[in-house]
């Protein structure tokens, strides 16, 4: 009877954990597909990436209720690009070329261009283990993407 | 050993044993749970990450594409100065036509689109030498694709993530690993639009098949003198009876359509035209698709790496997208851009597993017909 005293509270907690690692990991995986969905209609033309915390909001769905917008964190920078690299090098025996390309309305030949995001959220779906994670879990991802034309 | 026997033997131990089994099973069920969600965020992750690197790279091929547009106006404003050089030669000889034809051929040897074309065939690898490898524009875009797998945390080294270029009309996976746009030169002859050739058919067996105009000779029947026949070496329809068929006309190429236009299809105008294709078809042009229906499509195979995990496993993923837009001539500047679509692509899609599948399955069929044949000599 003792053992079974100790036992089965262990078993419950196995219980618990695996129901809420069960939910954590279905969130996280959400929280990928809509920062990667939001990414792709930026790459697409669809949105501009000052939208994009929006869109990974609405991209969400269900799982919102996990989430809170205003904790969705969008820290913005450049891809590391070759073209770019090169450019800043020979930008002064470029100057010519770029002078006769915007005389025919054209900016650049490399008219490509997009951002690197580091994307952070904190996810509220600790129902069983509150007291341990009274913050919430933060999850966070980071992706790149360039779209034509920038 | 006795007092452990003494304790499984009585009531209070066999409910230990029966407690601690199932602190393993549930124990394994946690740790197997774990293990499969940390898999299951990662796949969606490579799955996200090549995505993202595959339209990156596209967009690259895409601005490449619109390049191409603009230096071909540069090409066509060089073509106009040498035909000018061209039409003043044959001028001097206009009343022997063969020969002011060969003496326009001849100025055009020195050209000054030569100069502009060189440029296009090393930056975008149009038709480059054999020593020359790949052009500065293919390599663009696989270091530019490489550079954000890297930034999407796909494996970046020297060969992954590995690019694919054009792979639905490349032959084998040697010449789908070089980045490449699948590009060429035109030539004059292909603006001027081909005679419409007339098609011929026969039904046999309920299946029709079509014969052009030179698989065709008179049948040499008195009662319908312009009755034709399938010429006679050609098996194994050879001399059987054929009629016009009017529904299958051969359509002009792409291309010479605008010169009809301009023309006003005028019929004999363009039957004199049409007999100068040859002629003209050695005269190099502007750059244009390498196949029709045109085919510019990036595959990539990357690996992303799975952390915690002993042995380390990494997923591979596949992604593609498909570049859709119109022509890439001249005219063509102020035609929409091209388009960049994600679409499904499986692994045994790839020309390297179609040819390995293909070379077994007619393993196979030698096989068979080998024992065939062995049945035979029985």
């Amino acid at each position: 009877m003792t053992e079974m005293l100790l036992s089965i509270p262990i078993l419950f907690l196995f219980i618990a954990g695996m129901v809420q690692f069960a939910f954590l990991f279905l969130a996280k995986t959400q929280f990928e597909h809509a920062c990667g969905e939001a990414a792709r209609e930026y790459s697409a033309g669809l949105i501009g990436p000052d939208r994009l915390k929006n869109e990974i909001w609405e991209n969400l769905g269900s799982y919102q209720s996990y989430f809170d917008q205003n904790d969705i964190k969008v820290l913005a920078g450049t891809p590391s690009s070759p073209i770019e690299q090169l450019m800043s090098r020979l930008g002064g025996f470029l100057t010519p070329l770029t002078h006769v390309l915007r005389r025919i309305g054209v900016d650049s030949p490399f008219s490509y261009g997009g951002y690197k995001w580091k994307i952070t959220a904190r996810c509220e779906i600790t129902p069983l283990f509150e007291p341990l994670f009274r913050q919430g879990v933060v999850f966070d991802t980071q992706l790149a993407v360039l779209r034509y034309p920038e | 050993m006795k007092s452990f026997h003494s304790l499984i033997n009585k009531p209070a131990g066999q409910v230990l044993l029966a407690t601690l089994l199932f602190s393993f099973i549930f124990c394994a069920l946690f740790i197997g749970l774990y293990k499969a969600g940390i898999a299951y965020v990662s796949k969606e992750t490579a799955r996200r990450s090549a995505d993202l690197t595959c339209l990156s790279a596209g967009a690259v091929y895409s601005n490449g594409l619109e390049m191409i547009r603009y230096t071909n106006i540069a090409v066509m404003t060089a073509f106009v100065f040498d035909a000018g050089k061209m039409a003043a030669a044959a001028a001097l000889l206009v009343e022997t036509p063969p020969a002011a034809i060969e003496a326009a051929l001849q100025a055009d040897k020195v050209n000054t689109r030569s100069a502009i074309q060189r440029i296009q065939t090393y930056a975008f690898g149009v038709e480059l030498p054999n020593d020359v490898p790949l052009g500065a524009y293919p390599a663009l875009i696989e270091l530019e694709g490489h550079s954000i797998a890297g930034d999407n945390g796909l494996k970046n080294n020297f060969v992954l993530p590995l690019f694919l270029y054009n792979v639905e009309t490349t032959s084998g996976l040697g010449l789908a690993v070089r980045p490449d746009m699948s590009l060429r030169f035109r030539n004059a002859g292909e603006l001027i639009p081909e005679a419409p050739q007339a098609l011929y058919s026969l039904s046999h067996n309920g299946q029709r098949y079509y014969f052009t105009e030179d698989q065709v000779e008179p049948a040499h029947n008195p009662r319908h003198p312009n009755e034709k026949r399938v010429r006679r070496d050609l098996d194994p329809y050879g001399g059987m009876w054929v009629r016009k068929d009017n529904s299958g006309l051969n359509s002009s190429e792409s291309g010479s359509g605008e010169l009809v236009h301009l023309l006003g299809n005028h019929k004999s105008v363009v039957w004199i035209f049409s007999h100068l294709r040859g002629l003209l078809s050695q005269i190099k042009l502007d750059v244009t698709h390498n196949t029709e229906p045109p085919d510019h499509t990036l595959v990539v195979v990357a690996q992303f790496p799975r952390t915690g995990e002993i042995p380390t496993k990494d997923f591979t993923q596949i992604s593609s997208v498909v570049l859709e837009g119109g022509g890439l001539a001249a005219w063509d500047v102020g035609k929409p851009q091209f388009q960049i679509h994600l679409q499904k692509k499986e692994i045994t899609d790839l020309p390297a597993i179609k040819s390995i599948s293909s070379g077994i399955t007619g393993g196979f069929s030698d096989f068979s017909r080998y024992l065939h044949v062995l049945d035979g000599i029985q």
